[in-house]
């Protein structure tokens, strides 16, 4: 394009020279010739600008974080011209579209259409656009080209991943520990039914009684696991919440859905204008609890200190056998918080989900608190394994 | 249809450019349009036998070729001939198109060939403008046409896309647009001339003028005369400072004919101090316009109805440039009582016109002054006997000028004006007790060597100024000795001892000297401007600057004096020029104007009416011709095709019955696509007329029959299996046919059909 408009430009200069020095059709004809190529040009971009139609599709049904939705786009031209040279540019953040690169070009001969169909991938929990964001158009000469934004872009709303962690090594580590904590807090037991797993088998109760007895509901009064999630927006700047929020969901869902696999009920906290929690106890449970998180919003005025001092005011995280707390950043509120849990002996996991890996808080009781820190893109099953 | 318009693009546009072309160097330009249309004619015709099929280029050729065989033979041979004569250029055409043809088409494959054939239309427009040959705007408008096609298919050559790349199909496509340069370029109009950038220059002249308004105005706030040359201060320095050229200090506008020479004064010292001049001028009166009016007094007093003969009226416009000053540069003898005066609100100061508020750049002012014709004798004489004027005199002077304000200018006040320049510009000699103090004997030894012999006043004080003239010209003298005290000394020092100088020093001295000699004179600071005759406008800048001495002549009136070696005044006018018509005298005479007679035009040659005679036959026979042969061949080309249909087997009638069904139905709108199977195109077909047979209810049995299209089905089974025709599928064939042949009619296709 640079060397075209330079050609185009000498020889304007060149015509300027000519009807400076000679009248007549001849050197008028050449300067009217470079003048009109550019206007021509000009206006033959407005009508492709003004006839150019954008269709995008996608299946309709839920978009999850990634995982690969098909998609296509049509390209139409409406005109009674050949549209020589168009691109189309992608929105590329926060999604990935499969097999088709924003470097090519199309034409496009009158009255007729490109259909391209691949599939996108969405790598952030959110509502965003997706999709083509802006084309751009080149003359037939590639003398000039306009950029436009997408008049017909696409907004949806993707829905965090789930997880499925085969085991969570801070768990695992001090399982033991939290299942007396967690068998201390059963009241209610049953009779061993073939099937049931071993883990929940009450030894007590079971030399008490002579039969294999195994515990019903796990934390019926207490609380069993509590995970505390953070719902403050720290940044303004998508590319910066976008994928902190994303990781947020995707570890507290796939905490909770790993206690439900193991039937182990969680009970989830965060803030919004209030304490919210939500317990989880099964399936049925954890899909309401899902579709909750995923109509999350997050906000700035859902501060630490307001998730914290309510949960402090409502003391029910005291009775919780293990605390995982997932924060975006680290406070002093949570160092009060997690204090208070390590008098009451009640084993912590901080997940601070950052990039600045040299985050290293000071904590009392450094046997009861385990604080790791997970990048935004990190793979949740690598890092928690 | 995508390659014939391809086709075209590449030879129509070539073709258009060298019919024109040859035309022009053929000297038969009247003739474009026609040839214009026979070349696109043959080229079109070209192309449609191109892209037909076989039997179609037959039917069309033969057709062309009958019209013009009729053509040929309804002539007779006298009129083909006449016709030859006047038109046998159209085969030179017919020949040029061929040739663009054949370009054309090898144009599409070869890049060097583009190349070349692009150089070659350059070099040719290129040739017509220089040469200033006259050619059509079409012409030249095709010629970039041409480039423009070749440059738009180099570009889509090297351009990686995707989609319907074809590259005939975009060339055909995208024409039409650059084909709206093409007209654009035609309609726009073609001066002769050269492109008048005057507006722009304007426009320009403005920007600049503004911008160094703001700019002069902010570097000189503060000091008025920086850099230009002009001071206030008349001291005698020991050098000069300079800057080159140093800044535009004015732009002086006038006719072409007038000043050669122009003093333009922009302050008068009347006191002489030891080392310089000083002034206390700071009275209101209308020194200048009593000194205009005496001298006019004195001119027609002298010699009546000849004034032009002794002094011319010219006016200028002055643009202030970097200046940043009230002080108004005016020449001697300025009429500042004519409408032709306009200087802004403006005081005067005896000898100096100040204005109310300061100059700045790009403000302009007009005036109107008097020049002396000292070529003429007469003037020189009238200097030296100018006798008083009376008051009759005075007051005709003043309504012959048309003096606005008589009683400012009165006869008494002239009177008082007279006394007062003796007072005033004759005492640096004297003593301040009215003691005459002389010069020295051997200054007065000088004075009386150089002006021996010579009478009269002027031509006395000229040759003062001429002896001056022969000392040297020296910018950096050095300073005058601190024993020089008074005028005297200054004379002796400068005339008899140091001889170098440089204007300073010159207008000085004969300034004193003048006085030493018993007439008023005064010293004066300005600008000397000189102007050649071929241009209308000065720039005036600080090397510009100058001083001089104006000498009072009693009932005359002041005179410049010039004494600075390389200056001079201007001399004036040979008496008897004629004044021109902007009314200005000029200072070289006039050519004498030698009336030329006007040739008688040429009889017109009576040009012999011709009686164009078109008779109807030249018409109708070719036309009846080429009608006859379409006939003809379709009536021949059904017999051969009945005959050869009879010698078919069953199968070659069924498959020549189904592609002639099929070609019926691609009429029809339904062309079998290559991605589909018979099948799916049946489907399709079926579809489109079921939704057309609910509109025309009662040609639903025929639409009914149509739903079947059984020679489909026969068809695909002709392709994919061994299958034996019978009779029976002849049958179906062609009452299928007839059913198609029906649905042409209703959908009122009928001549398609007849063409098929």
């Amino acid at each position: 394009m640079k060397r075209n408009r330079i050609i185009w430009i000498v020889l304007l200069v060149l015509s300027i020279v000519a009807i400076s020095f000679y009248g007549g059709v001849v050197s008028f004809g050449f300067f009217y010739t470079m003048l009109l190529v550019p206007v021509v040009s000009l206006l033959y971009l407005l009508y492709v600008f003004i006839f150019f139609r954008i269709y995008q599709y996608n299946d309709g049904r839920q978009i999850v974080v990634d995982d690969p939705l098909p998609y296509s786009f049509k390209l139409i031209n409406e005109f009674h011209l050949p549209f020589v040279g168009i691109r189309v540019r992608f929105f590329s953040p926060f999604s990935t579209i499969n097999e088709l690169s924003d470097k090519t070009e199309y034409e496009l001969m009158p009255h007729t259409g490109i259909t391209r169909e691949t599939t996108i991938v969405c790598h952030y929990r959110g509502e965003y656009e997706i999709g083509i964001k802006e084309v751009e158009v080149q003359d037939y000469f590639r003398l000039f080209k306009i950029k436009y934004l997408n008049r017909e872009s696409k907004r949806v709303t993707i829905n965090p991943k789930l997880v499925l962690l085969e085991n969570l090594g801070s768990f695992e580590m001090h399982s033991q520990d939290a299942m007396n904590n967690l068998s201390k807090l059963d009241i209610v037991s049953r009779e061993y039914i073939p099937g049931d797993d071993v883990r929940f088998i009450n030894w007590s109760q079971t030399a008490r009684t002579g039969k294999l007895m195994s515990r019903d509901r796990i934390g019926e009064e207490g609380n069993g696991v509590a995970i505390i999630m953070d719902s403050c927006r720290y940044s303004a700047d998508p590319y910066v919440y976008l994928p902190v929020e994303n990781k947020l969901l995707e570890l507290t869902l796939a905490i909770s859905l790993y206690f439900c696999n193991k039937s182990i009920a969680s009970n989830e906290y965060h803030f919004y204008r209030q304490l919210i929690s939500q317990l989880v106890e099964n399936k049925t449970q954890f899909e309401d609890f899902y579709k909750q998180m995923s109509s999350l919003i997050f906000d700035s005025a859902n501060t630490q200190q307001k998730l914290f001092e309510n949960l402090l005011r409502d003391e029910k995280i005291f009775s919780s056998a293990v605390v995982y707390m997932i924060l975006p950043v680290w406070s002093e509120y949570a160092s009060l918080v997690i204090n208070k849990l390590s008098e009451r002996n009640i084993y912590t996991v901080v997940y601070i989900i950052s990039d600045d890996t040299d985050i290293k808080p000071h904590v009392p009781r450094a046997d009861l608190v385990d604080i790791i820190v997970i990048s935004p893109e990190a793979k949740l099953e690598e890092v928690l394994s | 249809m995508i390659d014939f318009f391809y086709d075209l693009a590449y030879m129509l546009p070539l073709n258009i450019v060298s019919t024109l072309t040859l035309l022009t160097y053929l000297g038969r330009q009247e003739n474009s349009i026609l040839g214009c249309l026979v070349s696109s004619f043959v080229i079109i015709l070209a192309l449609t036998l191109r892209h037909t099929g076989k039997k179609e280029r037959f039917l069309i050729g033969g057709v062309v070729i009958a019209a013009m065989l009729g053509l040929y033979w309804v002539l007779g041979e006298e009129k083909r001939t006449v016709l030859y004569e006047r038109f046998g250029f159209l085969l030179w055409i017919i020949a040029i198109a061929f040739i663009c043809i054949i370009v054309g088409r090898l144009a599409q494959d070869y890049l060097w060939l583009k190349i070349v054939v692009s150089l070659l239309l350059i070099a040719n427009v290129v040739y017509l403008m220089v040469g200033k040959i006259e050619v059509s705007g079409v012409t030249i408008a095709a010629s970039w046409l041409v480039i423009l096609i070749y440059l738009a298919e180099l570009v889509q050559v090297g351009w990686e896309k995707s989609g319907y790349t074809d590259l005939k199909s975009h060339i055909a496509l995208i024409t039409p647009v650059i084909l709206l340069i093409f007209i654009l370029g035609c309609l726009l109009p073609a001066p002769d001339d050269p492109f008048d950038w005057r507006l722009a220059k304007n426009i320009w002249k403005m920007t600049v003028t503004e911008y160094k308004r703001i700019t002069g105005y902010l570097a000189n706030r503060n000091d008025e005369y920086k850099y230009t040359g002009f001071t206030e201060d008349a001291t005698v320095a020991g050098a000069v400072a300079s800057n080159g050229d140093g800044k535009e200090v004015m732009l002086i506008y006038t006719d072409d004919r007038s000043f050669d020479r122009l003093y333009m004064g922009g302050i008068t010292f009347e006191k002489f101090v030891a080392n310089g001049w000083e002034t206390e001028l700071k009275g209101e009166d209308n020194y200048r316009q009593f000194d205009l009016l005496e001298t006019r007094a004195a001119i027609a007093k002298y010699n009546q109805g000849y004034e032009r003969e002794y002094i011319a009226e010219d006016t200028i416009e002055v643009e202030s440039r970097l200046f940043n000053t009230r002080h108004v540069f005016l020449p001697i003898k300025s009429n500042l009582d004519t409408p032709k005066t306009v200087i802004p609100k403006y005081k005067e100061t005896e000898e100096n016109v100040v204005t109310n508020s300061r100059i700045r750049y790009g403000d302009l002012y007009s005036l109107s002054y008097y020049r002396l014709n000292f070529a003429n004798e007469e003037l020189i004489a009238l200097i030296d006997s100018a006798q008083a004027i009376e008051e009759e005199e005075w007051n005709s002077i003043i309504r012959k000028a048309a003096v606005s304000d008589k009683e400012d200018c009165s006869y008494e006040n002239y009177q008082a004006y007279r006394n007062a320049i003796y007072q005033k510009y004759l005492t640096a000699i004297q003593q301040k007790d009215g003691a005459y103090e002389g010069i020295s004997p051997e200054l007065q030894a000088v004075i009386d060597e150089v002006t021996a012999g010579i009478e009269g006043d002027y031509e006395r004080l000229k040759a003062l100024s001429d002896y001056l003239q022969t000392m040297d010209y020296n910018t950096h003298p050095g300073v005058i000795p601190t024993k020089v005290t008074n005028a005297s000394q200054y004379l002796d020092y400068f005339i008899l001892e140091s001889r170098t100088g440089y204007c300073v020093h010159y207008a000085t001295a004969m300034t004193l000297l003048a006085r030493a000699c018993g007439y008023p004179a005064r010293y004066v600071q300005g600008y000397y401007v000189k102007k050649n005759s071929k241009t209308n406008e000065v720039l005036v800048t600080e090397k510009y600057a100058h001083s001089w001495a104006e000498v009072y002549f009693d009932n005359f009136g002041w005179v410049t004096f010039e004494a600075t070696p390389g200056y001079s005044v201007s001399k004036g006018w040979n008496v008897g020029s004629k004044v021109d018509a902007s009314g200005q005298m000029g200072y070289i005479p006039h050519a004498a104007e030698t009336e030329t007679s006007e040739t008688a035009p040429l009889d017109e040659i009576p040009q012999q009416e011709v009686k164009k005679e078109i008779h109807i036959s030249y018409i109708v026979i070719p036309v009846f011709l080429a009608v006859f042969f379409g006939a003809a061949y379709l009536f021949i080309n059904q017999l051969v095709t009945k005959h050869k249909y009879r010698k078919m087997n069953l199968e070659e009638k069924v498959r020549f019955l189904i592609q002639r069904n099929l070609r019926i139905l691609k009429l029809l709108g339904y062309p079998i696509s290559a991605k589909e199977t018979i099948e799916e195109f049946r489907g399709r077909v079926v579809a489109d007329i079921e939704s057309h047979s609910e509109e025309v209810t009662d040609q639903r049995n025929t639409h009914d029959a149509m739903l079947s299209l059984s020679f489909l089905k026969l068809y695909e089974k002709l392709i994919y299996s061994d299958y034996e025709c019978s009779d029976d599928d002849v049958t179906l064939m062609e009452h299928d046919y007839e059913l198609l042949k029906n649905e042409i009619r209703t959908r009122g296709f009928r001549y398609r059909f007849y063409i098929l």
